[in-house]
This record gives C-alpha cells, structure tokens and sequence, in this order.
C-alpha cells in the first residue's frame, strides 16, 4: 500500500500552476514520455532486451489513434486502446524473428525497423506522407473538457494504472521468471522457463505501453508527422530510462523529465539544448550510474530492482 | 532397454559446426545410482549434459522414464524431473536467495504446498542458505552460490539430478561438504548423474564411471574396478 502514497505529491503538482496552461501541458508531455519510457524499462530492465526502434511503436500509436479520431471520429477512448493493441500487434510480429538475435545484433535489427516504419509512413495517403496529420483534437471526457490541467489528471491515472499492472506482475511468478531469464537465460530455461514466450512478452508490453503514449502525444500536441519518430526519439527513450534510474517508474519520470523539461528551460537561452543534454548525460553516467533517482534517495518501488 | 534404467542414451552427438564435441557416446543411469562422467578440459563432458537437458542441438536417443525426449523442448524437460544444475552454477545473481529457489520450483509453481516443504528441506541440508535468504545471490560467496545452485536444483523435485563440475573453484573442504550433500540427496532416492574434472572426489560418491576423451568414452565401468592412478595418468592429463 505504501508505494502508492508516491502518487499523492503528483495529484498536487498542478493546483500552483493551474493559471499557466503552457507549464501544465509540459508536464502532460512528461507523464506521456514516462508512460513510453516504462515501455522501455519493461524491456530492458526487466526482460534485458534492448530496442532502438521504439520510436517505431510510438508512431504506430500516435497515427492509429488520430487516424480513427480525425478519419473516423472514433472515440478517443477506444483509439486509445486500439493505438495500444495494433502496436502491440506489430510488436509480436516484428518481435518473433527478431528476438531470436540479442545485445548488438537486436539494437541494430530493431533500429533498422524503426527507421523502415518511419519511411513506410511518409509514403502513405492516410497517415498524410510526409506532411503528416494536422488538427487532431484533444480528448474530451464526459465532464473533463479538453484543457491541459485534465489532461494531466488523465495521463496521471494512466501512469498510476500502468504502475499497479506491472507492480502486481513484478511480484507473481510470470515477473520472477522473466528476471530470471534476464539474469542467466539458460538456467532459466533449464527450470522451465519458455524464454522466447517471455522475451515476447515484454516486448509487446513494451509496444504497447510505447503505442499508448504514442496515441496520448498525439492528441497532445495535436500535429504529428514522421520527422518527430525518428532515430533520436528511440535513443532518448532509452537514455530516459539510464538517467532517471532503471527499474523503477520514479526513475524513469525523472529521465522523462529531464529530457522533456530541460529543453524548455533552456528554450530562453541562446545555448544548444543537445549540447547541454549530452554533457548532462556524460556527467550523470560517470557520477550516479544508477541513474537520477540516486540523488533523491528514491529506493525502488518494486521488489526485484536490477542493481 | 532395462526399466530399471532412469536414463538411457544412446550414440549421442553433438556438433558445434564442424566440430564434433561428443560422438555417438552410449550411457544410462540406474534407479537411485550414482553415475559420473569424468574427463579433461574440452572432452565434451558439459556439451553432454547440456544435450540431455535439450539446450543445445543433438542427435541419437536419450530415454527418460522409459519416455523418449530426444526432440523436447528445453524448457519442458524439468517438468518431467530431469533437472540439469550448470557449469559455473548459472545462478540468478540479482534475485534474492529466496527466489532463486522460488524460480528452481517454476516447473511446479502450482503446488504451493511441495514448494513450501522443499524450501524447508533446502534450508535444512544448508543452513547458511536460509541464513541469507533475503540477500542478492550475486553477493554470495563461491561455496554458497554452489550451494545455491544445488538447492535450486532441488526445488525442481528432480528424479535425476545433473550436475555439471560443482567442485569448480571450491576450497578442498568445501568440495568435501558439497559431496557430502550429494550423498545426502541421493540417499533420500534422487539418481544423480555428475560430471567432474575432479576424479578423486567423484569418484567416492559414484557406483560406475564413464571417462570421456575428445567426445568419446576411454573407459567405463564399476568405480571399484578402475585403477584411479592410471586413471590419472592416461585419461585426465593430469
Ligand atoms: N558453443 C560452442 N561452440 C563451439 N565449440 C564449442 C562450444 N562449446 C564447447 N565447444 C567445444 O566442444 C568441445 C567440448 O566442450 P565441453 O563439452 O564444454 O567440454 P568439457 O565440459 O568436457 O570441458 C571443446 O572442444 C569445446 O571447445
Ligand atoms: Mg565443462
């Protein structure tokens, strides 16, 4: 139950900036990436799998929710959930030969599928080729209107959602064998383990949660094309994960936010924001190895955390 | 084939490309017996076991309880009570004691009951396990992850237990409580089929024998009937 109290200081962030829309839609943008850089944790940390291609599923997401919404005035919720299943869907079927390789050999066989997506997409009518998808609405629920301060809360019980399903499978015994086949793959299939079922898994879960966020910045920012998924995107949702902390969705908000925030910061400066974010890279790497959370003294919050 | 056999293997293979690393190689196990595969570095002893486990391609016919699982998948063999414990132990190290065992019992995780006992009965043959339950495996000390490693096994119910050299990089007294252990498992009716560089110790636990030269057996038989010095001399190189 304690690990839930975590939650409380975040319903409470937006009530001193509910005057500043434009501070407000930052941190929506924050939680989103939280919700696609879970998407990699779940991957990397826990399965020990990598992926460059993240952006990929993002994509997926993002085009498949404003497609139904603008095209075919689905409601956004059930866009939503279809952003999730078709990425997931993809997922599985880029996963099946892929998982077959790992460490190199993966990150460049899922990079080489992000970058496909991403051009398969600038050829087509329906995802608008290279000029992309203009107007796409933001969601409105029932008697949530469509304004940045909802949107948070949205995105919040989303997070908080995603939290309880993977806190719950990091104590059951689906969670323990897939850190088992992280930790040691043959002994883990020596007891049983089906570790190609499981490394599938986790990276359709990652699909989708990375397809849901994609559907969420969509009706975000409201304009998507293929420049925005690009190779940067899928290494930034990695480096989110290593500078906030593995293994933890604390962690990996922090790395959101210092990936989403810190561009905004500087956006008064004349300074080059990839610049300060590569030495703030370097200099995290070399000093908190664990990442951000380290700093704030944050231990994880679930049981089986890789060191 | 003899039903008194738990395990029957016959003209084994296994190829690495074009290297032949066991070649056609025809053992059993007895009921309750224990049995070692001795040998020097490279003669094919792991790539044996790790074939009877189904970790890596093979050819020829391995019997187990009279079922044939020349062709089953890895990671359906322990369910059927052949549980192979790695070289190098293979150990979990960022789980916990605890789960490593937990993960040992995965091919019977729906009997909570028979998971319960067997932590109990790990714990009860070493102690210093249950001292440390709770703290990461990798942070154990060699003797212990061996331990470890054993115990794991264990969770699995096995009815053949396999271990690939589990007196690696062990002090003396450490390797002599670790066999006493295996006596001790086998004794409560476990077959156990062991695979050593360590002839000497081995071969006081083991009623037969197989040496194991450049992927073929040298020699085989009751322990009693070879001669341990030639034995060394001519087969282990050392
Ligand atoms: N994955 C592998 N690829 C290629 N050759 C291998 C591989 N594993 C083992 N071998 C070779 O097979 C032979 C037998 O190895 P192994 O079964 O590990 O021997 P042992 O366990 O008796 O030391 C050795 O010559 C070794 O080099
Ligand atoms: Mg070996």
């Amino acid at each position: 139950m304690k690990k839930y109290l975590w939650f409380i200081p975040f319903v409470l962030v937006p009530l001193p900036f509910l005057g500043y829309p434009f501070l407000l839609s930052i941190f929506v943008l924050i939680g989103i990436y939280t919700i696609a850089a879970i998407g990699m944790d779940v991957l990397t940390t826990w399965a020990g799998q990598i992926s460059i291609g993240n952006a990929a599923f993002f994509a997926v997401g993002a085009y498949t929710s404003a497609i139904l919404v603008v095209n075919f005035h689905v409601p956004f919720l059930i866009a939503f959930l279809a952003s999730g299943l078709f990425a997931m869907i993809i997922g599985i079927v880029v996963g099946l030969p892929a998982l077959r390789v790992s460490g190199f050999y993966l990150a460049v066989v899922t990079m080489a599928f992000g970058i496909a997506v991403q051009q398969i997409i600038g050829v087509f009518q329906i995802t608008g080729g290279y000029n992309g998808i203009r107007n796409i609405p933001v969601p409105s629920f029932w008697i949530f209107k469509a304004s940045p301060v909802y949107q948070y809360y949205i995105v919040l019980f989303i997070v908080f959602l995603i939290f309880i399903v993977l806190s719950r499978i990091s104590f059951s015994k689906s969670g323990l064998a897939l850190f088992a086949m992280r930790d040691s793959e043959i002994a883990a299939r020596a007891f049983g383990v089906n570790s190609l079922k499981y490394k599938l898994a986790a990276f359709a879960a990652s699909a989708a949660l990375t397809g849901l966020a994609g559907s969420l910045y969509a009706s975000a920012i409201g304009f998507i094309s293929p420049s925005q998924f690009d190779l940067t995107l899928s290494l930034d949702l990695l480096a989110m994960v290593i500078v906030g902390g593995t293994g933890s969705v604390m962690g990996v908000m922090i790395g959101a936010a210092f990936f989403v925030g810190l561009p905004f910061l500087l956006s008064g400066y004349n300074i080059s924001i990839t610049i300060i974010q590569g030495v703030a890279l370097i200099v995290i790497l070399l000093f908190l190895p664990k990442g951000l959370l380290q700093i704030f003294k944050i231990t994880d919050l679930f049981k089986k955390k890789v060191i | 084939m003899a039903t008194d056999h738990i395990l029957e293997v016959e003209n084994l293979t296994v190829k690495y490309g074009p290297i032949e690393a066991v070649r056609g190689t025809n053992f059993f196990v007895g009921n309750q017996e224990v049995v070692s595969i001795l040998g020097a570095n490279g003669a094919g002893k792991s790539s044996t076991l790790k074939a009877l486990a189904g970790l890596i391609p093979h050819e020829g016919k391995i019997t187990f309880l009279s079922k044939d699982i020349s062709r089953t998948e890895p990671y359906k063999i322990p369910y059927l009570g052949l549980t192979l414990c790695p070289e190098r132990r293979g150990i979990f190290p960022d789980l916990s004691v605890e789960d490593n065992l937990l993960l040992g019992a995965y091919a019977i995780r729906k009997n909570k009951n028979l998971i319960k006992e067997n932590i109990k009965k790990v714990y009860a043959l070493f102690q210093r396990l249950g001292e440390r339950k709770r703290q990461l495996a990798g942070t154990l000390s060699g003797g212990e992850q061996q331990m470890l490693a054993i115990g794991r096994a264990l969770m699995n119910e096995p009815k053949l237990l396999m271990l690939d050299e589990p007196s690696l990089g062990l002090s003396p007294k450490l390797v002599d409580f670790i066999f006493d252990s295996l006596k001790t498992i086998n004794k409560s009716g476990t077959a156990i089929l062991l695979v050593e560089q360590n002839a000497m110790i081995a071969m006081e636990i083991s009623s037969r024998i197989y040496v194991m030269q450049n992927g073929k057996f040298a020699i085989s038989g009751n322990t009693k009937d070879v001669d341990f010095q030639t034995l060394k001399m001519k087969y282990l190189g050392v």
